[in-house]
C-alpha cells in the first residue's frame, strides 16, 4: 500500500525489508489478470508484521514473490521492488539470490512433511543449512545438536539419526524450524506455520518462535488466516483482500478500530469462548476469483456500505499514525472485542 | 427430556495393530457414553489421535464397537432389522471436513444429493428431483444447480452441496465432523448459522465434532471433551468452554488464542505432547503433561467426578480427599 511519505517515515525510520508497489501477473503481457496488485508494506528490524487474508488473496505469493521463488511464468509477471537493507531482490540474479535466502530471509512452511525430505535423515538436513553457515562455535554435529536442543527436541543427539516420518507433526515443524533459523536470518517468512498442528502444539509451536525471535532479533512476515494468531503474535498487521492489502496498522488498533468494512466483518464473524450469539455475524458471498475480481473496491460487492462511488478505484487514506485504509468510506468506530 | 435418538452405552474400539514387528492392541475409544437429544447438539471436543472420528464411525454404524452398545430409538444396532436399518441409514446423515474429498467429482450435484434417498421407498424421479431442488435452496443453491458437477463450485458452496445431501432423506441426526475446519473464515460463520438454522427447522440432533472450543460453544448445547480416547469432561457447553474443570480442557482453552491483542496470559498454557496411543501412560492418561499432576495421578485413574460447573471431570483434584 502506498502510504503517504510522512507516515512511513514515522513507522519505520530505516526498515529491514520495503516492498514497493509490488504485482505479480499470470504472465508477462501487461493483460494479464495480477494474483496481486500495488502491494506495499515495511518491516523493521526485530518487527513482526502479520499478512492476513482469506485463500487467495494473495498472501502467499506476497511471501513466495520476497523470496523469488514463484514458478518462473508469475516471476516474469512480477514488477515492483523489494529492497532489503536497500538491495533490490527483485532484481538478483539466481547467485545474489542464493547469498539472501536461507541465510539472510529464511522460511517456513504450513506443511513440515513436505519441507522436509522423506529420504534424509534430520541430522543430514539440518547440517546442510549449518554447513552453509561459516561462523558458531564447534563441530557439525554439536552444532546440530544445539540446534535441535534450541527448538526443544527432546534427546536431540539421538533424533539426528531419525527420519521426518518417525515424528509427530508438531516436532517436524519445530525441526524445519530449526533448519530455517540456522544461518540465524534476520528475516523469517512464516506461511500458516501452525495450520497443520493441533491447538495445543500449536500454541508451544508459537511461544518457541517468539523466544527463538527474540534472541535472533529477527524480523518476522507472518502469513496468517486466523486473527487469534495475529494476535498473539504480531505487531503491526495488513489484511489483503482479492490481491490487494486493505488495511494496515498496528495491531490493537486494528482489532480495536478497524477502519476498512472487510477487516471489521471478519473480525466480527469469529466466534468466541466468551461470546453467546445465536447467529454469528457473516459477509454475503464468497472471495471473487483472480480472473472476476470486480472493478474500483474489491469487496464492494460483499460490503454492507456499498455505495456508487465504491465502483471506482478507491483512495488510501492514513486513518491516524501508521495507519492507513484502502476505502471511500472508512469507518471511525471502536470495536468491542467479545 | 424425551427419549435420545442415538445413544451409545460404554462404547469402546480396539484396533489390532502391527508395530515394530510386534501385535499391538490400539484402544482408539474407550467406555464414552452419550446421548441425543432431537434439537440438540452434543459438541466432541479433542485433538488428533482422541478417537473423535472412530467414535463418529461407530455412531455412523460405519464401525462396530468391540465392547458397550450403540442404540438408535432404544434399540442396540446390532438387533435392528432390515427395514430398521434402512431407517438408520435415512436417519442418520454426515457432513465430513473437507467437501474436496466427500463429493464424487464424477456425479451431478444433482445425483450426489439424491443418494440419501435411496433408503426411502418408492419415490418417483418427479419426487426425487424436486426433494433435490427443495435441499439446495435450503442450503442458499439454485435448483438449477443440480445439473452442474462439484468442481464448478467453491469450497464453501461444495460443503453446501454435503449439507444439501444430509438433509435430503430429511434425517433425525447430523453427524458433524470438523464440517467447518476447511473453510475460509468469512464462509466459517456462513455455514454455522446454516446449520443452526437447519436444525431449528427440522428438529435435528446434531453431533459436532471439533477441536476449537470457540465453535463449539457457539453449535453445542452439550459438550463431551476426549483425550486418547477416554471422555475426561462433560458438562453443558458455555461452562466447559469458559470455565473447565479437567487440566486437559484448561490447556485446550488456553490454545483456543482469543482475537484479542490484550487477552490476559491463560492460567494453564499447554505444554508436551501426546503420548503414543499404542503405549498410553497408566494412572490418568494426561498425567505426563499435566503442570498440576500428582503421585497419585501416575499410579490410578480417576473417576469421573462432580465439578463445579455441574458437569463432570474425570481428575483427582477434584477429589477433596486427595487433592487438599
Amino acid at each position: 500500500m502506498t502510504f503517504p511519505a510522512s507516515i512511513r517515515e514515522a513507522s519505520s525510520p530505516s526498515p529491514l525489508l520495503s516492498v514497493e508497489d509490488l504485482t505479480v501477473r499470470v504472465g508477462p503481457e501487461p493483460d494479464a489478470p495480477a494474483l496481486i496488485e500495488n502491494v506495499s508494506l515495511s518491516i523493521a528490524p526485530g518487527e513482526t508484521l502479520g499478512l492476513v487474508g482469506e485463500s487467495g488473496s494473495g498472501k502467499t505469493t506476497t511471501g513466495m514473490a520476497i523470496m523469488r521463488l514463484l514458478p518462473q511464468a508469475l516471476d516474469r509477471g512480477m514488477h515492483g521492488r523489494i529492497l532489503y537493507q536497500g538491495d533490490d531482490v527483485a532484481a538478483m540474479d539466481a547467485k545474489q539470490l542464493s547469498g539472501v535466502r536461507g541465510g539472510e530471509i529464511s522460511m517456513i512452511l504450513q506443511d513440515p512433511m513436505a519441507s522436509l525430505n522423506p529420504v534424509f535423515s534430520i541430522g543430514s538436513q539440518l547440517k546442510e543449512g549449518l554447513r552453509r553457515h561459516a561462523t558458531g562455535e564447534g563441530s557439525l554435529h554439536e552444532r546440530a545438536v544445539r540446534a535441535l536442543d534450541d527448538v526443544r527436541i527432546p534427546s536431540p543427539e539421538a533424533r539426528l539419526a531419525n527420519f521426518p516420518h518417525q515424528m509427530s507433526g508438531g516436532m517436524r515443524q519445530r525441526v524445519v524450524g530449526a533448519i530455517s533459523l540456522a544461518r540465524a536470518p534476520k528475516l523469517l517468512i512464516a506461511d500458516e506455520p501452525t495450520t497443520s498442528l493441533d491447538v495445543t502444539i500449536q500454541y508451544q509451536f508459537l511461544e518457541l518462535l517468539k523466544a527463538l525471535q527474540q534472541r535472533l532479533g529477527m524480523a518476522m512476515l507472518f502469513i496468517t488466516h486466523d486473527f487469534g494468531v495475529v494476535a498473539r503474535m504480531c505487531d503491526r498487521v495488513a489484511v489483503m483482500y482479492a490481491g490487494q492489502i486493505v488495511e494496515e496498522g498496528p495491531v490493537r488498533d486494528i482489532f480495536r478500530r478497524p477502519a476498512h468494512w472487510y477487516t471489521r466483518a471478519l473480525l466480527d464473524s469469529v466466534p468466541t469462548v466468551n461470546s453467546s450469539l445465536e447467529r454469528l455475524p457473516t459477509i454475503p458471498g464468497s472471495p471473487p476469483h483472480v480472473g472476476a475480481r470486480p472493478q474500483g473496491c474489491r469487496f464492494h460487492p460483499r460490503c454492507a456500505n456499498a455505495q456508487a462511488r465504491c465502483q471506482e478505484p478507491p483512495p488510501i487514506t492514513g486513518a491516524g499514525t501508521g495507519r492507513a485504509v484502502r476505502c471511500w468510506f472508512p469507518l471511525d468506530s471502536e470495536r468491542t472485542i467479545a | 427430556m424425551s427419549a435420545p435418538i442415538l445413544s451409545a452405552e460404554g462404547i469402546g474400539r480396539v484396533f489390532s495393530v502391527r508395530h515394530h514387528g510386534r501385535q499391538h492392541s490400539l484402544h482408539a475409544v474407550t467406555d464414552v457414553a452419550l446421548a441425543l437429544q432431537p434439537g440438540r447438539t452434543l459438541g466432541v471436543v479433542g485433538e488428533s489421535g482422541c478417537g473423535k472420528t472412530t467414535l463418529n464411525r461407530m455412531l455412523l454404524m460405519l464401525d462396530t464397537p468391540t465392547t458397550g452398545t450403540v442404540r438408535f430409538g432404544g434399540t442396540p444396532l446390532a438387533e435392528l432389522s432390515k427395514a430398521q436399518r434402512q431407517e438408520f441409514r435415512r436417519a442418520v446423515q454426515p457432513v465430513f471436513q473437507n467437501p474436496f474429498s466427500s463429493l464424487d467429482p464424477r456425479m451431478w450435484v444433482g445425483g450426489i444429493v439424491a443418494e440419501p434417498l435411496s433408503t426411502i421407498p418408492g419415490l418417483t424421479r418427479k419426487d426425487i428431483d424436486q426433494r433435490v431442488g427443495e435441499v439446495l435452496e435450503a442450503v442458499g443453491l439454485r435448483a438449477a444447480d443440480a445439473k452442474r458437477f462439484p468442481s464448478e463450485f467453491s469450497g464453501g458452496q461444495r460443503q453446501r452441496i454435503a449439507i444439501a445431501r444430509a438433509i435430503a432423506s430429511r434425517p433425525r441426526v447430523l453427524m458433524l465432523d470438523e464440517p467447518v475446519s476447511s473453510q475460509d473464515i468469512s464462509i466459517r460463520a456462513q455455514i454455522l448459522n446454516l446449520l443452526k438454522d437447519l436444525q431449528d427447522e427440522y428438529g435435528l440432533g446434531c453431533v459436532f465434532i471439533s477441536h476449537d472450543l470457540a465453535t463449539v460453544r457457539f453449535m453445542a448445547h452439550e459438550v463431551i471433551v476426549m483425550y486418547l480416547g477416554r471422555v475426561i469432561e462433560r458438562g453443558a457447553a458455555a461452562a466447559i468452554c469458559t470455565a473447565p474443570s479437567h487440566p486437559y480442557t484448561k490447556a485446550l482453552l488456553a490454545a483456543a488464542l482469543p482475537p484479542d491483542p490484550d487477552a490476559p496470559p491463560p492460567e494453564l498454557p499447554p505444554r508436551g505432547e501426546l503420548p503414543s496411543p499404542l503405549v498410553p501412560p497408566g494412572g490418568c492418561a494426561y498425567h505426563t503433561r499435566c503442570p498440576l499432576a500428582m503421585e497419585v495421578c501416575a499410579r490410578i485413574r480417576p473417576a469421573d467426578l462432580a465439578a463445579p460447573h455441574g458437569g463432570s471431570a474425570a481428575c483427582h483434584l477434584l477429589d477433596p480427599e486427595l487433592a487438599q
